[in-house]
């Protein structure tokens, strides 16, 4: 079972059990993590879905691809690492079951 | 390779095809067919062919290819005829995403969290109504509070307070126009009241947006930000695509929940052991309070409530069928698609498949369960809200005011049907027939607190509360 903690940038923390194979981003959503906004609705068109990965899990998790880095480079006013992914496109399963992810402190591109 | 066309169902009649017994009963149609001619096979409605794909591999390539190889846009044309061609989902890829922008922010934890509490709200004015005991027919009761909650949490308490039992008739009507069978020009009863309504309610809707443009509300409120909302060039949002997004969400925002949460209390009614495990969790999540104070926290916790739900979703989902057109010739496991046939993704027999769900007739929650090492939990096996980038995308809005609305209802109820449940053939989301209604009398609480929020937390395997 996929297990996954968000860590706010306060560091306070909840962990959310993923039922439905589904992607980073509405596990996030579905259970009112704050901080992923996902205006664009997961289609990697806004980039307010960005967390960061915990290190550890990169690996396993995997770097953003080309296409992914695009959107995430263009974003302003946020620090983009790494271990930046765009949530929308993390897809959960059975070997990211204890997946740590750090939600950014902003999340700007569509305004609300 | 040779590729051959998908096999076509047995039955057709002359010219029209399967349409006649499409119409009459669409999910038995789409049952025949898989006994017959398994995970893929064809329907002839009208001379048009419909290739139907079933179980969690198909389901996968059917989102995943929608927007390039399938098209939504030309799929659902009645849509069309509720909205207009430059709308969401059938507009170009570029205006959909500008008005999807729109909306989207409604959808975000922070927005969803002040819902709670209108949710409960409206769940108790019904209680309100309801009174000590009585009878209820569960959509003309469920539904109005359904469209309520959408109306109230979109839009604010104004918009709510001026809905009444009009502007509900209107939009059952304009809801009949959901036709996918017949031709829309074909000007049935139901198409012209259909039309009718759209014209009215964008009347009203109209007459209101021009009130508040004359009078602002300060700070605004969604429907404020809504009327002001520009496209990122600066040009203002037409008052046509906000009367449309309006619509849209409102309608949305009950044709299929009413019928979804409709068919999760008859499930938990019909089904006591589960009504029993509902009920020990709301005595752990809310004690025997009445819900006025229930907060998103409380709601999230109730994780045997959203068993129960995603259950009924497999058994019933309403919205029973999803349709793409194919933007160009498909090959697929050695089965030929040509280009402008229409692609159909079935729920209600996928979600009933021996191989995705053992013993899938039967009603057991339990299978989704995480904890569970055989849990059912692969992936595009469940698809009662779509999947892809069209996924519903009030999803999680629905899933929390179905629990709110269940929770209030079973903390403050003890219920029994008295008819039985059976869908509607034939429509166009799969409703329970009416009347079905449910004998209700009231339990009494005494009024003690719920667990605490950190004993919720830990109990629920957060590593901080732990």
């Amino acid at each position: 079972m996929a297990k996954v903690t968000f860590i706010q940038p306060d560091r306070t923390s909840r962990t959310c059990v993923n039922f439905e194979g589904m992607t980073l981003m509405h596990l996030a959503v579905g259970n009112l993590v704050d901080g992923i906004d996902a205006l664009c609705g997961g289609m990697m068109q806004c980039a307010t879905c960005h967390c960061y990965i915990a290190p550890e899990w990169l690996d396993r998790v995997g770097v953003a691809p080309e296409d992914e880095r695009t959107m995430l480079e263009a974003i302003e006013g946020v620090e983009v690492r790494p271990n930046s992914r765009l949530s929308c496109q993390v897809q959960l399963g059975e070997e990211l079951d204890g997946l740590v992810v750090e939600i950014a402190a902003d999340q700007p591109g569509i305004q609300a | 390779m040779a590729s051959v066309a998908l096999p076509m169902l047995d039955g057709a009649a002359p010219v029209i095809g399967h349409l006649a017994q499409f119409f009459r009963d669409p999910v038995s149609v789409l049952k025949r067919g898989y006994r017959t001619r398994g995970h893929l096979f064809a329907l002839n409605l009208m001379g048009r062919r419909m290739n139907v794909m079933l179980g969690p591999e198909h389901n996968r390539f059917f989102f995943e290819e929608t927007d390039k190889l399938l098209s939504i846009r030309e799929s659902m044309p009645f849509f069309l005829k509720m909205f207009s061609p430059d709308f969401y989902s059938f507009a170009e890829m570029d205006e959909y995403l500008r008005q999807r922008s729109i909306i989207m922010p409604r959808f975000k934890a922070a927005s969803m969290k002040q819902y709670v509490p209108i949710m409960a709200e409206e769940s108790l004015n019904l209680v309100g109504r309801l009174g000590e005991e009585g009878e209820f027919d569960l959509i003309p009761t469920l539904g109005p509070v359904v469209m309520d909650i959408a109306a109230h949490s979109f839009m604010g308490r104004e918009f709510h307070d001026k809905l009444g039992h009009e502007f509900f008739d209107l939009f059952r009507d304009f809801s009949g126009g959901l036709e996918f069978v017949l031709p829309l020009w074909l000007p049935t009863p139901k198409m012209v009241k259909s039309q009718r309504a759209k014209k009215q309610l964008h009347r009203i809707l109209q007459s209101w947006i021009d009130k508040r443009r004359s009078a602002k509300l300060d700070p605004p409120d969604f429907f404020q930000t809504m009327i002001e909302s520009k496209y990122p060039d600066g040009r203002p949002v037409p008052d046509e695509i906000i009367r449309h997004l309006i619509l849209l969400l409102v309608w949305a925002g009950h044709e299929t929940t009413a019928g979804q949460v409709s068919w999760a209390l008859a499930d938990l009614i019909q089904n006591p052991a589960y009504m029993r495990v509902i009920r020990d969790e709301l005595a752990t999540v809310m004690g025997g309070s009445e819900g006025h104070d229930l907060g998103w926290e409380q709601a999230i916790a109730m994780e045997k409530m959203d068993l129960a739900l995603r259950e009924t979703e497999r058994l019933h989902p309403v919205a029973f069928m999803l349709s793409r057109k194919a933007n160009a010739d498909i090959d697929r496991d050695g089965y030929h698609i040509r280009k402008g046939d229409f692609v159909l993704l079935a729920p209600s027999v996928s979600h009933r498949m021996e191989e995705t769900f053992r013993k899938p007739d039967a009603y057991d929650p339990e299978r989704f369960n995480p904890a569970n090492p055989d849990a059912q939990i692969e992936s595009n096996s469940l698809i009662g809200f779509g999947g892809g980038v069209h996924r519903c995308a009030g999803v999680n809005f629905a899933r929390m005011e179905m629990k709110i609305l269940l929770a209030v209802l079973i903390q403050h109820y003890d219920m029994e049907l008295l008819d039985e449940v059976k869908p509607i053939a034939g429509a166009g989301t799969y409703w329970p027939a009416q009347p079905c209604r449910v004998r209700y009398k009231k339990r009494v609480l005494d009024a003690s607190a719920g667990a605490d929020i950190a004993t919720l937390a830990r109990a629920a395997g957060c590593p901080v509360h732990s």
